[in-house]
């Protein structure tokens, strides 16, 4: 389920995304677009990014 | 065709921090009020919007990002949507993250519910250099996209237009079937993948391409959510808002209740003397009916400002960072990181921090954080604990204080796990995965109308509750039961209500108590914390006026203590303490949590709680005694 919550915000395969700010106890906070995420790191580690 | 008989039902859907609350008020500014969703202790806000000379409702949808819930307050959000009464939806779309909003605007359009989009958020989208184009916008999804700005009422008119034009010929979401709502999950993901892949044709048509510029809001979040800025400074906002319920709160509670006890109560009483009414009625209508509307007055100021200080957090963005930044240290307990915020608010006082809950965005998040609140020990029990350590502790009053403040947050966590495991097991740590909404300042005019609404609420519902309570109280010792006193004038070891704190002191001889002094100000301090330890005055018959009052109170206390104790004085104060905080919530608490989460969870919360303090008093007098 908390992949599909992820791809319901906005982090979907191909989707470009760049690494804003690291926040606390290993969150990240990541921006798609104009819009602003923030991820807990155990769900970070679902996510497979690629440079790009 | 709807005939004109019914009045149309709006819907407004939204993710959340999408400026959907400040629409919703600038729409139907005070003709608004706070009802419970069907079913559930979901509060919503459902208002009336005059749209082109007729009468609308509208309700305010909880905010979610999915119409597939994860949450009753998502859940309550889908049903509304599924549910064929409501005529129209107006979708919030945040230009900010549109393809967020887009989503959520596809799933409305499969459920069947015509739609009206509005588009919010656009200056911010522009200062991050991705303004969407709107008419671009309107002609991939085929239905009216309006620019709305909630904060200046900006676009109001063409929105009501949008929503009148659509009650006579809804349009269909181009690229959407509506269709039945599947509850198998691999049609739900189905449906989701078909969503993605219409969501991104629509962003692709309206959004240019591009990097975002780097805002304050970015500058701002790197202090805000550093990894070792972030606590302190959440820890400031916490220290300021406590300020807020406390020394600023603190002279406006005293300030109404002076009001009530002083020019309001000598006009009442000069009034009624004119009529020539019987003592007992000046007293019933003084001491009993204005007491407890004096009550409720003098904790409006104090509601009034935690709803500003929340509504002020949550309009400015910083809440949703809270949720990352106390993430870790909430999420033991099942909990968002937000539930930090009224858990330490309780400290103050249980009432606003009940208030607090409402930054939780889950219904079983509040509610069990809800249960949890009067569990912090708040300002008028340290009263009690302060009298009683320097009493029976002189030495070591600083210490026993002190270790009541770690035993209520050890209660805090204890009765936390407890809950978890038993009655609320459907509250687990979510994964955090949230939207960071960029800094704003609040807007006042509609914080002001929320903030009057939920106040309206709290005095309608739970005032009458403590009203109704405090005249009971009044009328328990008004009623002399022997020594053939007057009605209204008896001293308190001979009314009804004396009579009951007689019959309930054995019950308190296995933490060493037995008396009943002490049993009339533990039910006293039912009503209120602060006079616990007026009322042990009060049965000693001590003039509290007088120099040197708390001084004999306790020598007398002492001597009482000693005798009930069998010798173990100490142990049985500590008792006293530990009963104190946590034996049950004041009035105010309870009639909230009444009106917050209804009666049973309430008598579950208060009986457990007692339960559980009267059975670890007894443990320490039982313990203590023997060391």
């Amino acid at each position: 389920m908390a992949v599909l919550r992820l791809r319901e915000m906005g982090l979907r395969p191909g989707a470009l995304l760049r690494l804003s700010a690291r926040g606390a106890s290993g969150s990240r906070i990541v921006s798609i677009g104009a819009a602003r995420l923030a991820i807990d790191s155990e769900t970070c580690a679902l996510i497979e990014v690629d440079p790009a | 065709m709807k005939q004109a008989v019914r009045t149309a039902s709006i819907l407004l859907v939204g993710n959340p921090n999408v400026g959907k609350s400040t629409l919703f008020n600038s729409l139907t500014r005070a003709r608004q009020r706070v009802v419970n969703a069907p079913g559930t202790t979901v509060a919503l806000a459902s208002g009336i919007w005059r749209v082109n000379g007729d009468d609308l409702s509208l309700v305010d949808l909880p905010g979610t990002y999915s119409l597939i819930a994860r949450s009753p307050d998502e859940q309550v959000a889908a049903d509304a949507v599924n549910d064929p009464d409501h005529d129209v939806a107006v979708v919030v779309l945040d230009a900010t993250a549109l393809s967020r909003s887009l989503y959520l605007l596809g799933q409305v359009a499969a459920a069947g519910r015509p739609v009206v989009a509005a588009l919010t958020m656009v200056d911010l989208a522009q200062a991050r250099g991705l303004r969407p184009d709107a008419a671009a916008l309107s002609v991939a999804l085929g239905v009216p996209i309006v620019e709305v700005n909630g904060r200046t009422g900006a676009g109001s008119a063409d929105l009501s237009h949008a929503v009148a034009a659509a009650l006579v010929s809804p349009a269909n979401v181009r690229g959407i079937e509506p269709h039945k709502h599947s509850a198998t999950l691999p049609d739900t993901l189905a449906c989701a993948q078909h969503l993605f892949d219409w969501v991104e044709q629509v962003t692709d048509a309206a959004v240019p391409a591009g990097e975002p510029r780097h805002t304050f809001t970015d500058r701002l979040d790197r202090v805000l959510l550093n990894p070792w800025l972030g606590l302190p400074a959440f820890l400031a906002v916490v220290w300021a808002v406590f300020q807020l319920t406390t020394v600023v709160a603190g002279p406006l509670m005293d300030a109404a209740s002076r009001l009530v006890d002083g020019p309001v109560a000598s006009v009442v009483s000069s009034m009624l003397g004119v009529v020539r009414a019987p003592d007992w009625i000046v007293s019933f209508t003084v001491d009993g009916v204005l007491a407890g509307v004096g009550t409720v007055l003098s904790f409006v100021p104090l509601m009034a400002i935690m709803f500003v200080a929340v509504g002020a957090l949550e309009g400015s963005g910083y809440l949703a960072r809270v949720a990352v930044v106390a993430d870790r240290a909430m999420r033991s307990l099942g909990l968002d990181g937000r539930a930090m915020l009224p858990l330490i608010v309780g400290f103050g006082c249980n009432l606003p921090a009940l208030s607090a809950t409402a930054v939780l965005p889950h219904a079983r998040q509040r509610l069990l954080t809800g249960l949890l609140v009067p569990l912090t020990s708040c300002t008028a029990r340290l009263a009690v604990y302060l009298m009683l350590a320097h009493t029976f502790f002189p030495s070591h009053a600083g210490s026993v204080v002190f270790a009541m403040y770690v035993g209520s947050v050890a209660l805090v966590i204890g009765w936390g796990l407890v809950a978890r495991r038993t009655v609320l097991r459907d509250v687990v740590p979510e994964p955090l995965i949230i939207a960071l909404p960029d800094y704003q300042l609040p807007h006042v005019r509609s914080l002001t109308v929320s903030v009057w609404t939920r106040v309206t609420s709290f005095v309608r519902k739970a005032g009458t509750i403590i009203v109704v309570v405090v005249m009971a109280l009044w009328v328990l010792q008004a009623i002399p039961v022997r020594g053939g006193h007057e009605l209204a004038d008896v001293p308190v070891e001979d009314s009804a209500y004396g009579a009951l704190a007689i019959s309930a002191a054995p019950a308190l001889s296995p933490i060493g108590l037995d008396d009943w002094k002490i049993a009339s100000a533990l039910v006293t301090g039912i009503a209120a914390k602060e006079v616990v330890i007026a009322a042990l005055a009060q049965s000693y018959a001590i003039d509290d006026e007088a120099a040197g009052a708390e001084a004999t109170l306790g020598e007398q206390l002492r001597a009482t203590v000693e005798q009930t104790s069998g010798g173990h004085a100490s142990a049985a104060a500590l008792a006293l303490m530990i009963f104190t905080l946590s034996y049950i919530p004041c009035l105010a608490t309870l009639a909230e949590q009444r009106r917050l989460y209804g009666m049973r969870w309430t008598a579950l919360a208060a009986g457990a709680q007692f339960v559980g303090a009267y059975a670890m008093a007894t443990a320490v007098f039982q313990v203590g005694r023997l060391l």
